[in-house]
């Protein structure tokens, strides 16, 4: 589990325990399970995103609750894909701590995240990387409803464009490549156009860049056939 | 030891001629170390270049996702940009050579350790700098035409003062790969054969050509059944997996009862597949560039708008203005290489068929079957020899006897009138340059007249014509100079304008012994520029 930050509200949490036996989470009074089968409950959402599981070897769930819809979301990717990879993003950390007392779910293809500011996970790069990949977002809808101002934050994000905004997150090869500008790269860019010349060695570094850009747009993808 | 970086960041075709380079820059220094820069989606590719010690990657498609994506932060594509090039940035290279000439290989030249660049990089002023004549020719007008006399390898290798090696190995073949192509080609060669010989096997490549062309199934249909019914000749069908390739598999598959042998190539298992054809036929495309790579036999079907891919001597291409007379074409090729009979339906073709040879200069293209327009050969031929002449060779003496005995006398004076009349345009401009320049002190009016004059010789640069080749040089000239001090750049510019002039009196000169009726000697001077060691020649 990867913690990014400490929790932005504390919630009471109860855990009971379903008509069949199961732990159940109940968040301010609110089930995010059925009180009488959250296994066979899951089974029935799972199988409404069937479809997005078999089209894509990565989901993103917003939503953790006690996980019971993520396991049989694990099932079915595990039916479709050799390999595949499921993040659970949570905002509630006591709610994680409560899962992790109760709940025995042992999948390394698996990960449960949580952010106290739901744009933090943006600034981690193996999310990022974990989001190039395009993958499936399913919202676990008790959660999401829960924390609806939370998902709809990071839903929305765009990222800041100004270089001062970013600088923190460029690695130190980066920093020294490019020179720190005013604004965005697009804005640097276009004041090193209107100049007519290079202010200085570094400014290369961001012609190179808007040429690679330019060179990925417009090749065909690969090799050509 | 010599540290050589080749960056090649255009497409795979140009990444693959990289190894006319790599082999002659071993040959000529067998001590160096080439390193190759390229894109990730290039490495099976790059994998294939033999003589290149390690190969560095740009994930292009991973920078853009990146930077375009509005929910990542620009600083993950920056990051990824960085990891890639550090390790290039961190070598003292001796030479880096701009093998594509490329925008991004022309922007990061001036960012890494080295003692010299080759072909074009990007000024402080952002203006185009190139490293010679060659390179300018390379930059400034092989980009502005379709096909430009001297080819762009010629260039790279003379701009890199190397000897252009032909034969030797360039193509790095798996030998796995190897060994099950060399058991199976050799049984399907026995398969069918003449006599004492085996057959002789031809490659029908049906990937697409650049620009997207297909080969249709009637011209498949033909090629195959006319190769098949013979004696001599056995036909592989050659793909690389796209789903029209496959569809044209089955559909002549169907044609020809299920008989038809076809292969399906990756990058890896094609230098091993297309090194035991005798010949391959294909459209300009990434497999035609690997096969001239391997110094297989290329026949090239080209649209108009399209360039053939090989280079080198023994191969041929068809310019195709009559697709149905295109099987017949080629059969008339593979009849005259290896002495066959195959059917040919006419004598003649609407289409051009060309074949690549070479002379002391270097390769060119000449016309072998198909109807000769006089106007286009003769410009040809001459540009040819002007633009040699430009980069200091003599003219070429031999080209012009040649010239004046296949064509008419009439031909040849249009032409020249012609090609004079339009010269003498340029020249207009070029004096009216040259005379704003020397009053350029007297008055702010004198300067901005001759930026005017300047642009529009520059413009005449865009335009075909006989000129073209010596004012692109002129403008390469005009973008290297770099001085701080006006007067100092003033004088560049103007000595640049001189050598316009003298190329253009080069030009005069051609056109003069062209309509000559004396017989032309050989030529006592070489012009003074970049004059051609004997390295420089192809080897």
């Amino acid at each position: 589990m990867e913690e990014l930050n400490a929790p932005i509200e504390r919630r009471q949490i109860e855990v009971k325990e379903s008509r069949n036996g199961k732990p159940i989470p109940i968040v301010n009074g609110i089930h995010l399970h059925s009180i009488y089968n959250p296994e066979k409950e899951a089974e029935a959402f799972a199988s409404n995103y069937e479809r997005a599981v078999k089209d894509k070897s990565t989901i993103l769930v917003l939503g953790l609750g006690f996980a019971y819809h993520a396991r049989e979301i694990a099932k079915l990717a595990e039916r479709y894909h050799e390999s595949y990879k499921i993040l659970i993003y949570e905002p509630n950390l006591e709610l994680i701590e409560s899962f992790n007392q109760n709940i025995e779910f042992e999948n390394p293809n698996v990960e449960v995240i949580h952010a106290a500011a739901p744009t933090d996970v943006f600034n981690d790069y193996e999310f990022v990387m974990f989001l190039t990949s395009k993958p499936a977002i399913i919202k676990h809808e008790p959660s999401y409803n829960l924390n609806k101002d939370f998902f709809k934050a990071f839903l929305t994000f765009k990222a800041p464009e100004k270089m001062e905004s970013y600088r923190g997150l460029m690695t130190p090869e980066a920093t020294r490549l490019f020179a720190s500008k005013e604004g965005s790269i697009d804005q640097a860019l276009g004041a090193v156009k209107k100049a007519g010349r290079l202010n200085e060695s570094n400014d290369y570094a961001f012609f190179v860049l808007e040429a690679i850009i330019d060179s990925a747009k417009h090749s065909t993808k690969g090799l050509s056939k | 030891m010599k540290s050589i970086l080749i960056t090649s960041l255009n497409d795979d075709i140009n990444l693959v001629r990289a190894s006319h380079l790599t082999l002659s820059i071993l040959k000529e220094n067998p001590h160096s170390e080439i390193s190759l820069l390229t894109f990730k989606d290039l490495e099976g590719a790059a994998q294939t270049i033999k003589h290149v010690k390690e190969v560095f990657y740009l994930d292009r498609y991973k920078i853009e996702h990146l930077k375009s994506g509005a929910l990542y932060s620009d600083a993950f594509a920056l990051n990824t940009l960085a990891e890639n090039l550090e390790p290039v940035l961190n070598v003292e290279w001796d030479q880096v050579v701009n093998f594509s000439n490329d925008n991004i290989s022309a922007y990061l030249a001036p960012l890494l350790k080295t003692k010299a660049t080759v072909g074009s990089s990007v000024s402080l002023f952002g203006s185009a700098v190139t490293s010679d004549r060659w390179a300018s020719y390379r930059n400034f007008y092989c980009s502005a035409v379709q096909e430009a006399p001297i080819d762009p390898v010629a260039c790279l290798h003379h701009s890199a003062n190397i000897p252009r090696l032909l034969g030797g190995q360039r193509i790095r073949i798996n030998q796995d790969f190897s060994m099950v192509a060399n058991q199976n080609f050799a049984r399907i060669r026995a398969g069918k054969t003449s006599g004492d010989s085996n057959a002789t096997i031809v490659g029908l490549n049906l990937s697409s050509s650049e620009t997207g062309a297909f080969f249709s199934l009637e011209q498949l249909q033909e090629i195959v059944e006319t190769l098949e019914t013979s004696l001599e000749y056995k036909t592989v069908l050659l793909l690389r997996g796209s789903p029209r390739e496959k569809e044209l598999v089955n559909e002549l598959n169907k044609l020809f009862n299920n008989a038809l042998i076809s292969i399906n190539m990756d990058t890896s298992a094609m230098p091993s597949v297309l090194a035991n054809l005798d010949f391959l036929v294909t459209l300009p495309n990434f497999t035609a560039a690997m096969a001239d790579a391997l110094d297989t036999n290329v026949i090239e079907v080209v649209q108009p708008q399209e360039t053939p891919k090989a280079l080198n001597e023994g191969s041929f291409f068809i310019k195709e203005f009559s697709p149905q007379q295109t099987p017949d074409d080629i059969l008339f090729l593979l009849n005259q290489e290896n002495n066959t009979i195959l059917p040919v339906n006419s004598k003649n073709s609407d289409n051009k068929v060309y074949a690549k040879v070479k002379d002391e200069f270097g390769s060119f293209s000449t016309l072998i079957r198909g109807a000769i327009d006089i106007n286009e050969e003769l410009e040809y031929h001459v540009s040819r020899c002007f633009h040699y002449a430009l980069m200091g060779y003599p003219i070429n003496e031999e080209l012009i006897k040649n010239l004046k005995s296949n064509a008419t006398k009439e031909a040849i004076s249009d032409f020249a009138s012609r090609a004079n009349q339009e010269m003498t345009e340029t020249v207009k401009v070029l004096l009216a340059s040259l005379r704003s320049l020397k009053n350029i002190g007297h008055s702010d009016k004198n300067a901005s007249k001759f930026i005017q004059y300047l642009d529009q010789l520059i413009l005449a640069g865009k335009k075909k014509g006989p000129a073209q080749a010596a004012i692109c040089l002129f403008e390469g000239a005009v973008e290297n100079v770099s001085s701080q001090n006006s007067e100092e750049n003033l004088q560049e510019i103007e000595k640049s304008l001189f050598t316009l002039k003298a190329d253009l009196q080069v030009l005069t000169k051609i056109l003069k012994q062209l309509v000559s009726e004396k017989e032309t000697t050989p030529a006592k001077e070489t012009r003074t520029h970049n004059s051609p060691s004997n390295n420089s020649k192809e080897a």
